[in-house]
């Protein structure tokens, strides 16, 4: 490969992965803050946390955990970046959804692509779902960080 | 702002402007920030593709295919998957002439790990342990593979 074609396909790949954070970020900020005015988020925050909250999760984790493992991890961060100034987020809560999304995320995206290349869905599914769920259990269950357990 | 958000008696009359620019800032903002680490963990990750390391990192691992029952050129897609990201190891899996079942078991361990070195990063913006969740990753990604192996054939 000529340097030529190097530099071309590294400014064009961060180019698109820019432009597509910068896009489904927006898109995810701008409807949930439409969603927080008409007072959905916390009802569904509250009926996701039915599901989440054996594994130590609290309400607030649901939202970067949808965003995770709807469109990946970059934006599961990104979605904890913007919500740090709300302060709803404790460094533990960070750490559980953090093993949860490097387990099992980008669930369209990412499982797509292997389903186009013959992969079985039941497989590249089901597995990295039972082993997010198990992990994410286990570490909240058995680790405690040294300072102070988490409130509540 | 969260006082009149929270007042259960009075709804506030919603603005639209201020709610769609509100959105359009933390959306801002959160790329901003991802973006301070993304750019020069991409840079890297173009000159480690363009000296053409991986490649031999992947020479290295090839002996290692035959724990999940997959062909020596696998090594490739999973070293790329992993420092890279998955569509350059989808370019590898293309090429590879595999079975179902192979592809099953490749596409499992991609899953799990990929993109390690991207992702990390965003982990270590938003100040977790990146480590540990690195480490998580990668085992549980070898495990499940081996496993996959007796599994399905």
């Amino acid at each position: 490969m000529t340097i030529r074609a190097a530099l071309r396909e590294y400014a064009s790949g961060l180019f698109s992965l820019a432009w597509k954070m910068l896009l489904i970020l927006v898109l995810i900020f701008v409807v949930l803050e439409v969603v927080k005015r008409f007072r959905l988020l916390e009802r569904s925050l509250k009926g996701l946390h039915k599901v989440t909250g054996f594994m130590g999760f609290n309400e607030a984790a649901g939202l970067p955990l949808l965003a995770g493992v709807v469109f990946g991890i970059v934006f599961g961060g990104g979605v904890i970046c913007g919500s740090v100034e709300e302060q709803k987020l404790e460094p533990r809560q960070v750490f559980l959804v953090s093993i949860f999304l490097a387990l099992c995320h980008g669930i369209i995206e990412d499982t797509g692509l292997m389903i186009v290349l013959g992969a079985n869905v039941f497989w590249i599914t089901v597995p990295r779902l039972i082993l997010g769920v198990a992990v994410t259990w286990l570490v909240n269950r058995w680790y405690q960080p040294p300072a102070r357990a988490d409130p509540g | 702002m969260t006082s009149q958000c929270l007042d259960p008696l009075r709804p506030a009359p919603v603005n639209w402007a201020r709610t769609l620019w509100d959105g359009t800032r933390k959306g801002l903002l959160a790329t901003g920030k991802l973006m301070l680490v993304i750019v020069p963990v991409y840079t890297g990750m173009a000159i480690l593709k363009y000296v053409g390391i991986l490649q031999v990192i992947a020479g290295w691992c090839r002996p290692a295919m035959r724990l999940f029952g997959l062909p020596g050129d696998a090594a490739l897609a999973l070293v790329l998957g992993n420092f890279l990201n998955l569509y350059s190891a989808i370019g590898v899996m293309a090429s590879l002439k595999l079975t179902h079942a192979q592809m099953t078991i490749l596409s499992v361990i991609l899953l799990f790990s990929h993109s390690q070195i991207l992702e990390s990063s965003v982990f270590f913006r938003i100040k977790t342990k990146y480590g540990i969740l690195w480490a998580i990753r990668l085992v549980t990604a070898l495990i499940v593979g081996y496993a996959l192996h007796f599994v399905i054939r």
